[in-house]
């Protein structure tokens, strides 16, 4: 039973390219996937994560470390205090370089933090590749999120008809 | 995932997806991405334009409402709607894509003799009174301005009483199927009357009054001297679950209509308002939100603008406090001209999404939101007429532009038809999009046509048999039977209506049942064929049109079905056992009866299947259809593909 530190319940997560990271259970909570793992007596103290290699999963836990709900004086989990003014500025700023990673990065961040269902971490890798697109054309979305158009040329001009407006 | 004894890690579910895919090729993911595309209208046409799979993932109806929910705090202001006879004229507010144009969001009478004010608008609808001068008439229209869905009410008898009425349209939280009108008028006895319908029930309740006639002394209140003498025509504000008009001509007041306990009450004001003291003291004041989201109240005086809130106190009494005060020309920076009237600024407008006053000033229509004292210089006119702001998210669903007539998946056409008096077929045409019948068509003669080229062409008419219609190309058929002898054409695209001799001979009334033999079939060509069972032999027809234009049966193949479906041949049984049942006209299939059970074969490749289900005779209707996911899809070549997969469903057997 790996318990380090003052009554901190620690939890061992394991990336399928063998590397072991360990965390406190507060914090690997903050994924509602592992948190119903354990609420429902379905974890070990060690966890295989799979799909998610250990380049990513270390980035994640990052993230949530970040995000855990500070422990008040008592010690005990105040998770459902909302964070003051302040210390949600620095986390926004804090979360602004923390997405600063590359594209592939940043794809990765979002398939992981849909599958361990983190809302926050789902939130800032979305907006954040809506942010970089919606002020492009098209043709700049279309080759940024590699995507390919299928749209006859005459479909097109239907569509760009239709809401004319929506593409002045 | 039980934990087990020895067991040192446990793992969580691998992904359903396969890991190697991206999250732009994860519909999940990418609804995930694309659910945070800004809320302004230019977002969803935008988005729908970068390829097929963006369009279907849009479009569908779960992430409309699942679009609308994310941006339930952070609903555009679209632009307003202008009190202008006879028209519901749309003034746009915003700017580059996301501004559209007047005409796509105007409602303007389709008569003469029409008129449309409104009451409002509020959850993406607009609450219209449309009046109709010949004969004099008048309803309510619940109008969807971005889809153009429309809906007319009737107005109860309560409420049209001759006295002005107002009203309110809304949808209730997370439902975005239905919505309920909200209509408060001047009862006989000079109380204020509300009555509510529900889309869902599709009734109006029961009317609903104050309580008493008489102003309630509401005692905690400085100036509880309101009264009550008729609706004003401002539109309700909505705040929690109650819409709250502001009285005024005549009366003085806010009037309540709790939507949950369905009860109707009138608020005094938190300042002195002389009855009839202005023509129109409404422009000085608007009920708004407070900052704890309950009622409150704006007042103008001179030029600050003093914000009150409606405070209840644990003994159940409410009273108004003051909150703020705006000194308006600070704020706007409007110049001072001592010359001129001070006294400019009116209300003109409330957003209630936005919590947002809209002041007509000398600098022009300025919109200020009310917490945090930003302000916005609207374009438009200077006309101080009301404006009622049209909040909405934009939710792409482009109904009314239809992209190719044969991909349109929104409206039908019923073709009956019948025999007439005197004995010719006779066919009218539905078209839900018009909703009308169109006039009668009918065979051209009620002789027999001579047709030399059809070798057996004495076709007769006598009537219309039961069996169900094939349409190809562009034309509807149906086999005729019982008394009558031919196919029966009517050509969609032209409205005619044809009688086509058989390529076999038939003799009138020889069959009880002499359909089970035939069947109108899709030649290879894609046009029309016909199938013959002779004993264990189906000979398949088609119809081929000369360069002369005089069209004629050709065989196209025979084959033979006790081979093909190895039917075990017994002597002593009656061999004609195989009956026609059922023709799929998507799949160019036909149902067949036989020995050994009932049997689709797909008429190009004859692979067969036997089907599942009773040995029953009776003719089998085929229900061929895309299983949508998404309601409304205008892209017909996304359902041609979807549609090719109709053939996967029915899987072929060698």
């Amino acid at each position: 039973m790996a318990t380090r530190e003052a009554g901190k319940k620690m939890i061992m997560l394991k990336s399928p390219d063998g590397m072991e990271f360990e965390v406190e259970e507060a914090v690997a909570m903050e994924s509602q996937t592992i948190r119903k793992m354990i609420e429902d007596d379905c974890a070990d103290t060690a966890i295989l994560i799979p799909n998610i290699n250990s380049k990513i999963l270390s980035r994640v836990i990052e993230y949530c470390n970040k995000h855990v709900p500070t422990t008040g004086a008592t010690g005990a989990a105040a998770s459902d205090t909302v964070a003051p003014a302040a210390l949600a500025e620095d986390l926004k700023i804090w979360d602004a370089e923390f997405i600063k990673v590359n594209r592939a990065t940043r794809f990765d961040l979002i398939q992981a933090a849909s599958y361990l269902n983190i809302k926050g971490l789902l939130d800032l890798t979305s907006q954040t590749t809506i942010d970089t697109i919606s002020d492009n054309s098209l043709e700049e979305i279309r080759s940024f999120l590699s995507t390919k158009n299928d749209y006859l040329p005459e479909e097109e001009q239907t569509i760009r008809r239709e809401n004319q407006w929506a593409f002045q | 995932m039980r934990r087990e004894e020895g067991e040192t890690s446990s793992s969580i579910p691998p992904h359903p997806h396969s890991p190697v895919v991206g999250p732009l090729e994860d519909d999940d993911l990418l609804l995930e991405i694309l659910l945070r595309l800004p809320p302004q209208p230019s977002s969803l046409p935008r988005a729908s334009a970068v390829c097929r799979r963006w369009r279907l993932l849009v479009t569908d109806p779960g992430f409309s409402r699942r679009f609308r929910r994310y941006h339930c705090r952070n609903i555009p202001i679209i632009g307003f709607y202008n009190r202008h006879l006879p028209d519901i004229s749309f003034v746009p507010t915003l700017k580059g894509p996301d501004c559209i144009p007047p005409r796509r969001l105007s409602l303007q009478p389709q008569r003469d003799d029409q008129s449309f004010s409104t009451f409002g608008c509020r959850h993406g609808l607009v609450l219209v009174h449309v009046r109709h001068f010949k004969p004099l008439k008048h309803h309510i229209l619940v109008w969807d301005p971005i889809t153009d869905e429309q809906h007319n009410l009737g107005i109860p008898l309560g409420i049209d009483t001759g006295n002005r009425f107002n009203g309110a349209v809304l949808r209730a939280t997370g439902d975005f199927d239905h919505f309920q009108v909200v209509l408060i008028g001047n009862s006989d006895e000079r109380r204020a009357v509300a009555s509510v319908y529900s889309s869902e029930t599709g009734v109006w309740s029961n009317l609903v009054s104050t309580s008493t006639s008489l102003p309630l002394m509401d005692t905690t209140d400085p100036f509880s001297d309101w009264c009550f003498n008729g609706i004003s025509f401002e539109p309700a504000v909505l705040v929690r679950n109650s819409l709250y008009w502001l009285l005024g001509a005549d009366s003085v007041g806010i009037l309540e209509f709790d939507l949950e306990r369905q009860i109707l009450a009138v608020i005094g004001l938190p300042v002195r308002v002389g009855v009839g003291s202005e023509s129109r003291s409404n422009d000085r004041f608007s009920i708004t939100q407070a900052e704890d989201g309950g009622l409150g109240f704006l007042s103008l005086s001179g030029f600050s603008a003093k914000l009150w809130k409606r405070k209840t106190k644990y003994d159940g009494i409410a009273s108004w406090v003051m909150e703020k005060n705006i000194e308006l020309d600070k704020l706007l920076k409007i110049p001072m001209d001592p010359n001129r009237n001070e006294h400019v600024i009116k209300v003109i407008g409330f957003a209630e999404n936005n919590n947002a006053v809209f002041l007509y000033t000398k600098i022009g229509i300025v919109a200020i939101h009310l917490e945090s004292l930003q302000f916005k210089k609207l374009p438009g006119s200077r006309s101080v007429a009301y404006y009622y702001p049209f909040e909405s998210v934009w939710l792409y669903g482009p109904i009314h532009f239809v992209f190719w007539a044969t991909g349109d998946f929104d409206h039908f056409q019923v073709v009956l038809i019948g025999n007439s008096d005197e004995r010719r077929a006779v066919a009218s045409v539905y078209s839900s999009e018009t909703g009308v019948w169109s006039n009668l068509v009918s065979t051209s003669t009620s002789l027999p046509l001579m047709d030399t080229t059809d070798p057996f062409s004495d076709w007769c008419f006598n009537g219309i048999s039961f069996e169900p219609t094939l349409l190809l190309r562009n034309s509807l058929y149906w086999l005729l039977g019982a008394g009558s002898v031919g196919i029966l054409e009517f050509d969609l695209e032209r409205q005619v209506l044809a009688v086509i001799g058989l390529p076999v001979r038939v003799g009138v009334g020889s069959e009880t049942r002499s359909n089970d033999r035939f069947s109108i079939t899709q030649a290879e060509d894609g046009g029309l064929g016909f199938l013959s069972l002779s004993g264990f032999n189906a000979k398949l027809w088609k119809r081929k049109t000369k360069y002369d234009g005089i069209a004629s049966w050709v065989m196209e193949k025979i084959i033979e079905l006790d081979k093909l479906l190895k039917i075990p041949m017994d002597p002593n049984k009656n061999e004609h056992v195989i009956k026609v049942i059922g023709f799929a006209e998507n799949n160019n299939a036909v149902f067949l009866y036989t020995k050994i059970g009932i049997v689709a074969i797909h008429l190009k490749s004859l692979q067969f299947k036997k089907l599942p289900g009773s040995r029953s005779v009776a003719y089998y209707y085929p229900f061929e259809s895309v299983w949508c996911i998404y309601c409304r899809i205008h892209d017909r070549r996304s359902l041609e593909q979807q549609a090719r997969v109709i053939s996967t469903i029915i899987t072929w057997e060698a």
